[in-house]
C-alpha cells in the first residue's frame, strides 16, 4: 500500500518522464504556508481550492501571485480540501501545473451577467470555442447557480468530443455563500472555465456515488425548476423533517445525508440530487438541479464500505495508467455522512493511481462530469468524480 | 484536565484504561476530542438510521396496506367486470377470464360495435324526424305530468313559438282537451287519442289542430310520458264551417221553396176552389144548352188545374215525408168500375179501346188508402191513353198472393202507344221530367205524376215497374198487400143531406170562401151566421148558441186558434169547432186538435165529406 504522508508532499516534486510539470503547496488558515511554493519553473496554470474563510481573509491570492506572476490562477471555496491523500479543513490546497504542449484559456462569467444559469453556460462555451478544445473544466458558484442548467448551457453548442468537467464551490456545508476566482480574489456569484487545447493531452474521468436507495418510490407531483413542492401529494420538506429525526434542525446540511435519486425511465440511469435550502415558510426545498414534475424519486443513504468503494470505482472508470495529475470533486454529502474516515475514499483513489501522481481537488456544492457511458457531461450529487491529466510528446 | 466531557462511551473507557484520569496532558487533547466526536458522530448516525429504517418501514407498511386495499378492490372490481362481460358476451363464456387486456379489447370491440350502431340509430331518428317535419307535422314528447320535454322545430312553428320557450309547457295547456280538471287532462294524453282542437297563437291568431296522442314506455314496459304530434287544419277547418254554412243557406233556401209552393198552392186553391164551388152550385140552376156546355169545359178545366195543384202539394208533402196512409174500407168492384167509367170515356174519346179485367179471387172488399190507389192507377191510365194514339189501353187486376187477412195484389196498366227508350225509362220517375223536353211540348203535362204515383206505391209497399219498347207500348205494373176487409162491408148510403134545425156559426174572412160554404150549408137546410173573424165569433157566441162552428184558421184581428183557445178556456164552451183551412201542409191538423177543435177539413172539401163531418157532429150528440 502507498502511504502518502502529509510530510512526505511537503516536498513533492515530480520529475518523472512526463512533460507536464506539477508542484503543489498547503496554506493554513490564519497561519500561511506550511509548506511555501518554489518558483523553480514557470507554470501556466494554477488552482487554489481552499476553505471559504481562508480565501476571503488571509489573502491567499495574493500570496500566490507574488510566486507565480505569470501564471493562470483558478480559486474555488470548499467544503473541504483535497491535497494528496490527505482530506483538510481550514487549508488551501495550492496545485502549479506547467503544461508544455497544451495552450490554455480561462475565462471567468458574472451570474449577474446573464439572464440565467443556460445562458451563463452557453456564453462561456461561445467564449471557449476556438479548433482545438479538446477539455472544458468549470468551477462555478455554488449557491446562486443551477448546476443542471449551466451544464446544459455549456453543452448546448459543444461538440461532444470536448470532455467537460468540475463542479460548484461549496462553504463547509453552510449554504450561504460560495467564492470563485480566476487571476482575482474570489467572489460570489462567478463561473470560472478553464479551455485546454490540443491534442497531447490525455485526460480521462471517471464519476460513480455508491449510495443505497432505501424507501417507497415516489412520483414528483409538484415542483418548478430545482424547487420542490410535492412527492406524491405530500409536501416534500415535511418528508423530509419526518425522516430525518432529530437531524432536521440541522437543516439543510442534514439534507445531505439523504440525497434524492431521480430514476429514469428505464428505471437504470440514475441522477442523484441534493438540497442546497429549504424555504420553511413556503415550505420548499431548493435542489442543486432541476426536479421534473412526473419523475420517479426515492430517498439514498450511506452504505461506508459503499462509499469508499464508489471513488474506487471512478479511478477505474477513468482508467489512466500514468496521470500526472489527479483531480477530485467529491460531494460535500459524502464529507458529512463519512466525516472523520472521509480520508478513506481518497485514499482508494490514490492507491489506485499510486504515488507518482499528484492529487489535488474539493469537496462541493455539485459535481460536473459526463455520465459513465457518455460523452455529455451533466451535473451530479453525491458522488466522487475524477479528471486526470497528462500530456504525450 | 481541560475540564471539557467527551462521550459517554470514552469517558467510561478514559476512567477505566488511562491511568490518572481525568488528568489527562493536554497533547492528548486533540486526539480524544476526535475519537470523542467519531463516537458522537456514530450515535448520531445510528439515530438517523434508525429514525430513517422506522419511517421507511411505517411508509412501506401504510403503503402496502393501500397496495393491499387497492388490490382487493380491483379484485371485486374484476370480478364484477367479468359479470358484466358474461352478460355482455353471453353466447360465449369462454372469453371471460382474468386477462383483463382481452377483456378490455373486446369490450372495445363491442362499444365500437354498438357506437355504430348508435349513430345508425340516431341517423334513423333523424330521418324520421325529418320526415315528419316535411310532411308539416309538429312533434313533441311530454312527460308523465304532461309537461313538455323535448319540441320539434315544426311544433314550435305551428305554435308561434321558440322551441326553447316551450320546454316545461303542460301538453294541455298548448291544446286543451275537453276535460276541465288537470289529472283527467293529463290522463288524456297518455292515453292514444286523436282529436281536433282550436289553439290561440301568442299572436292572438286562431289555429285549429289536428293532433295525435300516444303513450310513450320505458324499457320496462311502464308509460313514462308521451309524444304529440299536430296538423295545422285552419284552412280545411275553414273550408268545412264555409260548406256548413253553405249547407244551411241551401236548407233554409229549400225549406223557403217549400213554404213558396206551400202558400203558392194555398193561394192558388182559394179561387179555384171558389170556380169549382160555383160551378157546382150553378150547375144545379136551370141552363140552356149552351150555357151547360160552357160551363162543363169551365169545370173541365178547373178540374185540371185543381188536380195539378194537388199534384204540386203531394210532391211537396211526400217530399218532406209528410203523407200519412188512411185505412178504408173499400168495394173493389165497384171503387174500380166507377174509376174506369171517366177513363173510359176519355180513352174512346181518342178511338182507343179500353179495358180493365178484375181477377175473380179477389175478395170484394179491402182495405187501405184507396183514394191514393185510385190517384196513382188514374195516372197511369191517363198516361197511357194520353201518349197512345192508336190500339188499346187495358188494366189488369190480379191476384198474385194471398194470407188469411190479407191479399197481394198487382195492378197492371198496359198501352200500344210511343212507349220510352230503355236510356230513358229510369229517368220517368223523376219529378219534373218527362222523356225529352218535346214529349212535353207535344203531350204537355208537368210531369209530375209518375213521380208521385212511385212514390206512394212505395209507401204501400210496393214498387212500380216499367217495361217498356219505343213505338210498341208501355207497360206499368206493381203489387201491394191490401187488408182483407172485415165481413159486412158498408153498404154505400146515398147521399141525402139535410141538416134542418141546426144552427151553424161560419167565422170566415174570404168572401167566396163565405159564399160557398154559406150556399152549401143553407142547400142543406141549415141556419147559417157569419163572422169575419175570430173576436166577432166569440162576440156572437156570447149572445147566441150554435150546434157547430166552422172555423177558418187564418184571419185578420184574431185567428182561428186563438178564437178556438177562447172558447175552450175563458168561455168553457164544448160547442164543436172544425177547422177549415186552405194551407194543406200537415201539421196544421195537429195544431187545430191541441188548441181544442174537434176536427178538421181542408179547403177545397168535397161537400159528402163535410156533410158526413156536420152531421156526425151535430147529430150524433
Amino acid at each position: 500500500m502507498t502511504n502518502l504522508s502529509l510530510e512526505s508532499q511537503f516536498d513533492f516534486y515530480l520529475n518523472h518522464p512526463s512533460l507536464m510539470k506539477v508542484q503543489q503547496s498547503l496554506w493554513r488558515e490564519g497561519k500561511g504556508w506550511a509548506n511555501a511554493p518554489v518558483s523553480d519553473f514557470e507554470p501556466n496554470l494554477i488552482f487554489a481550492f481552499g476553505a471559504i474563510d481562508a480565501l476571503a481573509n488571509d489573502s491567499v491570492y495574493s500570496e500566490i501571485r507574488k510566486v507565480y506572476p505569470t501564471a493562470n490562477v483558478v480559486l474555488a471555496s470548499t467544503a473541504g480540501e483535497i491535497h494528496g491523500d490527505e482530506v483538510n479543513d481550514h487549508t488551501v490546497s495550492v496545485t502549479a501545473c506547467r503544461f508544455d504542449k497544451t495552450t490554455i484559456k480561462v475565462v471567468e462569467g458574472n451570474v449577474s451577467d446573464c439572464a440565467n444559469s443556460f445562458e451563463c453556460g452557453r456564453s462561456i462555451t461561445n467564449r471557449l470555442k476556438v479548433a482545438g478544445l479538446s477539455h472544458i473544466l468549470v468551477f462555478s458558484d455554488g449557491i446562486s447557480v443551477n448546476g443542471d442548467d449551466l451544464v446544459r448551457g455549456i453543452n448546448d453548442d459543444l461538440s461532444p468530443e470536448v470532455i467537460v468537467t468540475g463542479g460548484l464551490a461549496a462553504d463547509a456545508g453552510r449554504f450561504t455563500k460560495t467564492l470563485v476566482g480566476a487571476n482575482a480574489e474570489p467572489q460570489s456569484n462567478r463561473i470560472v472555465a478553464i479551455g485546454f487545447y490540443g491534442d497531447k493531452l490525455k485526460i480521462s474521468h471517471g464519476s460513480h456515488g455508491g449510495w443505497d436507495l432505501f424507501g417507497p418510490m415516489r412520483t414528483v407531483t409538484k415542483a418548478v425548476d430545482n424547487v420542490l413542492f410535492e412527492l406524491d401529494g405530500e409536501n416534500a420538506l415535511e418528508i423530509y423533517k419526518r425522516y430525518l429525526g432529530p437531524r432536521a434542525s440541522e437543516l439543510p446540511g442534514s439534507a445531505l445525508l439523504f440525497p434524492l435519486c431521480i430514476l429514469g425511465s428505464d428505471r437504470e440511469s440514475q441522477l442523484v440530487r441534493t438540497i442546497l435550502s429549504v424555504d420553511d415558510a413556503a415550505g420548499t426545498l431548493r435542489f442543486a438541479g432541476n426536479i421534473p414534475v412526473g419523475s420517479q424519486v426515492q430517498f439514498m443513504m450511506a452504505n461506508f464500505d459503499r462509499l469508499v468503494g464508489g471513488a474506487s470505482k471512478a479511478a477505474e472508470q477513468s482508467n489512466d495508467q500514468s496521470p500526472e495529475l489527479v483531480l477530485m470533486v467529491s460531494c460535500v454529502g459524502r464529507k458529512i455522512v463519512l466525516d472523520q474516515r472521509i480520508e478513506e475514499e481518497v485514499e482508494s483513489v490514490c492507491q489506485y493511481f499510486g504515488s507518482d501522481a499528484a492529487y489535488t481537488g474539493f469537496y462541493s456544492n455539485g459535481e460536473i462530469s459526463p455520465q459513465w457511458g457518455s460523452t455529455q457531461c451533466s451535473l451530479h450529487n453525491q458522488t466522487m468524480t475524477i479528471t486526470t491529466y497528462h500530456e504525450v510528446e | 484536565m481541560t475540564g471539557k466531557k467527551y462521550h459517554r462511551l470514552l469517558e467510561r473507557q478514559l476512567k477505566k484504561f488511562l491511568p490518572g484520569y481525568p488528568e489527562v496532558s493536554v497533547d492528548w487533547e486533540d486526539l480524544l476530542t476526535a475519537i470523542s466526536n467519531s463516537y458522537e458522530h456514530s450515535d448520531n448516525d445510528r439515530v438517523l438510521m434508525e429514525t430513517a429504517m422506522r419511517e421507511s418501514s411505517d411508509e412501506l407498511l401504510s403503503k402496502k396496506e393501500a397496495v393491499n386495499q387497492m388490490l382487493n378492490r380491483q379484485s371485486l372490481v374484476l370480478e364484477a367486470l367479468k359479470d358484466a362481460a358474461s352478460a355482455l358476451f353471453p353466447d360465449r363464456p369462454s372469453i371471460v377470464n382474468d386477462d383483463l387486456l382481452q377483456l378490455a379489447d373486446l369490450v372495445q370491440a363491442e362499444i365500437e360495435k354498438r357506437q355504430i350502431a348508435e349513430t345508425r340509430r340516431a341517423q334513423s331518428d333523424q330521418r324520421l324526424l325529418d320526415i315528419i317535419d316535411s310532411l308539416n307535422l309538429g312533434m313533441a314528447r311530454y312527460d308523465l305530468s304532461g309537461r313538455l320535454t323535448q319540441v320539434e322545430p315544426r311544433f314550435a312553428e305551428i305554435f308561434g313559438r321558440q322551441e326553447a320557450d316551450m320546454i316545461g309547457f303542460g301538453a294541455s295547456d298548448i291544446s286543451g282537451s275537453a276535460e276541465s280538471d288537470e289529472d283527467t287532462r293529463i290522463q288524456f294524453y297518455l292515453t292514444s287519442k286523436v282529436f281536433e282542437s282550436p289553439f290561440r297563437k301568442p299572436s292572438g291568431e286562431v289555429t285549429w289542430l289536428l293532433c295525435t296522442t300516444a303513450p310513450l314506455f320505458d324499457d320496462a314496459g311502464c308509460v313514462e310520458g308521451g309524444v304529440i304530434v299536430a296538423f295545422d287544419i285552419t284552412s280545411r277547418k275553414k273550408l268545412e264551417q264555409e260548406m256548413v254554412e253553405a249547407r244551411k243557406a241551401a236548407e233554409a233556401g229549400l225549406e223557403l221553396r217549400k213554404t213558396i209552393l206551400a202558400n203558392v198552392s194555398h193561394e192558388l186553391r182559394t179561387p179555384v176552389n171558389a170556380i169549382v164551388g160555383m160551378s157546382a152550385l150553378l150547375s144545379s140552376t136551370e141552363l140552356n144548352e149552351q150555357q151547360r156546355d160552357y160551363l162543363k169545359t169551365m169545370r173541365f178545366s178547373s178540374d185540371g188545374l185543381l188536380v195539378l195543384i194537388d199534384d204540386l202539394l203531394d210532391v211537396s208533402r211526400i217530399e218532406a215525408g209528410k203523407v200519412e196512409l188512411e185505412e178504408i174500407e173499400f168495394s173493389v168492384s165497384e171503387n174500380f168500375t166507377q174509376l174506369t167509367k171517366a177513363l173510359r170515356l176519355r180513352a174512346q174519346e181518342k178511338g182507343l179501346q179500353f179495358e180493365w179485367k178484375l181477377d175473380d179471387r179477389i175478395a170484394p172488399s179491402l182495405r187501405g188508402d184507396v183514394h191514393r190507389l185510385n190517384q196513382v192507377i188514374t195516372n197511369l191510365i191517363g198516361n197511357a191513353i194520353k201518349f197512345t194514339t192508336q190500339g188499346s189501353v187495358r188494366l189488369d187486376i190480379m191476384q198474385s198472393g194471398v194470407s188469411n187477412d190479407s191479399q197481394l195484389v198487382l195492378f197492371r196498366v198496359t198501352d200500344t202507344g210511343i212507349g220510352i227508350a230503355a236510356d230513358r225509362q229510369a229517368s220517368v220517375f223523376h219529378a219534373f221530367a218527362q222523356e225529352d223536353n218535346s214529349t212535353t211540348r207535344k203531350y204537355g203535362g208537368t210531369g209530375l205524376g209518375l213521380s208521385i204515383s212511385k212514390r206512394i206505391v212505395e209507401m204501400m209497399g210496393g214498387q212500380l215497374m216499367l217495361s217498356s219498347e219505343k213505338n210498341v207500348g208501355t207497360t206499368f205494373s206493381f203489387q201491394i198487400e191490401l187488408k182483407k176487409a172485415i165481413e159486412n162491408a158498408p153498404v154505400k148510403k146515398e147521399f141525402n143531406p139535410d141538416l134542418q134545425g141546426s144552427r151553424i156559426l161560419l167565422v170566415e174572412d174570404n168572401k167566396v170562401n163565405q159564399f160557398l160554404a154559406n150556399a152549401l150549408l143553407t142547400s142543406w137546410k141549415a141556419l147559417v151566421e157569419i163572422s169575419e173573424d175570430g173576436q166577432d165569433a166569440i162576440d156572437r157566441m156570447k149572445e147566441q148558441e150554435y150546434d157547430l162552428v166552422l172555423m177558418d184558421l187564418q184571419m185578420p184581428i184574431m185567428d182561428g186558434f186563438e178564437a178556438t183557445a177562447h172558447i175552450r178556456e175563458v168561455m168553457k164552451s164544448k160547442v164543436p169547432i172544425i177547422g177549415l183551412s186552405a194551407n194543406a201542409l200537415n201539421g196544421e191538423r195537429e195544431r187545430s186538435l191541441e188548441r181544442g177543435m174537434d176536427d178538421y177539413v181542408s179547403k177545397p172539401f168535397q161537400p159528402e165529406m163535410l156533410y158526413e163531418k156536420i152531421h156526425g157532429f151535430i147529430f150524433r150528440s
